[in-house]
């Protein structure tokens, strides 16, 4: 959905995607580390969750999420200050892509040597400081809440890390059932979430 | 690309958008290869999309987060009851049976491997000493005698390392000799 996000004019003309490091302005134009630290306090929150959605890694979402404001430091003057998030997600989503591939060269090398392979996916819920304390203990209310059969199919896939299936196989019951009760627990827990006002475009 | 359509939403309508709970699964790691495929391509271009990852994952790992059981306080030897200078005469006992039962297991073929189980004894009554030390006399006669005085032996698994320790060198070659080695 590129019209959620308009290019820079630069980058429009040439067709990029990114900001390349050979278009990059002179020092002079770039961004101010000031001004490079307010768009992290702003961002960084969301662009690491994003980033660890990616990537299933919060070793590998902290790396991108650095490579993500070099690219800030380097070219974030090429944005549109209206249009930054999504700058931000594109370049985030580039960087995630980027280690990936790096990191998908190291596993094939590392497997020749570890017969059982490595856990490549890791959990989610590994990483920490993806969501503030009030946000959690609002959480905890509203699974306190949930019907028992949906808390039942979130606890296990989220916390347990059953997948559907086993779930459903496990409760003789169709996986359509089980994504059912899932999708609509998480519509209640995400709605007593709500959505913090610091995802607010700057 | 128009310039008002730069306006990404401040979130995802989650309740009313089923791509929602597709980024969920994706984040989840439940999309088959292709559907994942497919679903990153989206993400390159929706920045909607990479919203609602963003939010899923935040999601996932607030429940996660949220069904945590609370943390608990570590405590100094939760299990084990106060003693008082009643169970230090129980534990000098044991302590004393445990030495002679290893100089009575290993005998003299190895006196240094006796010496260190001797020491290691030692050391291991000491912490149980120093362990009373730091209890109160709150503890009574009834609660020496329930005490479980296991806590104060010497583990096997101890006094077969000190053992093995000062065996004599043995040839991979050789035949094996303990009951618990493979024939």
């Amino acid at each position: 959905m590129m019209e959620s996000d308009g290019p820079t004019e630069g980058e429009a003309a040439s067709g990029d995607r990114f900001p390349e490091e050979g278009k990059a302005a002179s020092s002079a134009e770039r961004l101010s580390p000031a001004a490079v630290q307010a768009l992290y306090d702003l961002h960084a929150m969301e662009m690491s969750a994003f980033l660890q959605g990616v990537l299933r890694d919060p070793d590998g979402a902290r790396e991108a999420l650095q490579s993500t404001f070099q690219r800030v430091l380097e070219a974030g003057h090429t944005a549109r200050p209206d249009s930054i998030r999504g700058w931000l997600f594109r370049v985030a989503f580039h960087e995630a892509m980027a280690l990936r591939r790096r990191q998908s060269a190291r596993e094939r090398t590392l497997q020749r040597f570890v017969s059982n392979g490595l856990p490549v996916e890791g959990s989610v819920s590994a990483e920490t400081e993806l969501i503030r304390a009030e946000d959690v203990a609002r959480l905890k209310t509203a699974l306190a809440n949930l019907p028992t059969e949906q808390r039942q199919v979130v606890e296990r896939r989220i916390y347990a890390e059953e997948t559907f299936a086993q779930i459903a196989a496990d409760l003789k019951l169709p996986i359509g059932t089980i994504l059912t009760r899932m999708r609509l627990a998480l519509q209640k827990l995400q709605k007593a979430l709500g959505r913090p006002s610091s995802q607010e475009n700057p | 690309m128009s310039a008002t359509s730069d306006h990404t939403p401040h979130h995802t309508d989650s309740e009313a958008d089923p791509r929602f709970f597709r980024a969920v699964q994706y984040v989840l790691g439940e999309l088959s290869e292709t559907d994942r495929d497919a679903f990153e391509a989206a993400l390159a271009d929706d920045v909607t999309l990479c919203i609602a990852v963003a939010e899923a994952t935040q999601l996932v790992s607030g429940i996660h987060a949220a069904l945590k059981p609370a943390a608990v306080v570590p405590v100094a030897h939760p299990g084990v009851p106060k003693r008082d200078r009643w169970s230090a005469a129980a534990l000098a006992a044991a302590a004393t049976a445990v030495a002679a039962t290893l100089l009575a297991t290993f005998g003299a073929p190895h006196p240094a491997a006796n010496s260190q189980a001797v020491k290691l004894v030692s050391l291991w009554r000491d912490a149980g000493r120093s362990e009373i030390g730091a209890t109160s006399n709150e503890a009574t006669i009834e609660s020496v005698a329930t005490t479980p005085i296991h806590d104060d032996r010497v583990p096997p698994w101890m006094l077969a390392a000190v053992s093995l320790e000062h065996r004599p060198a043995r040839s991979p070659l050789e035949e094996p000799t303990e009951p618990w080695e493979d024939n």
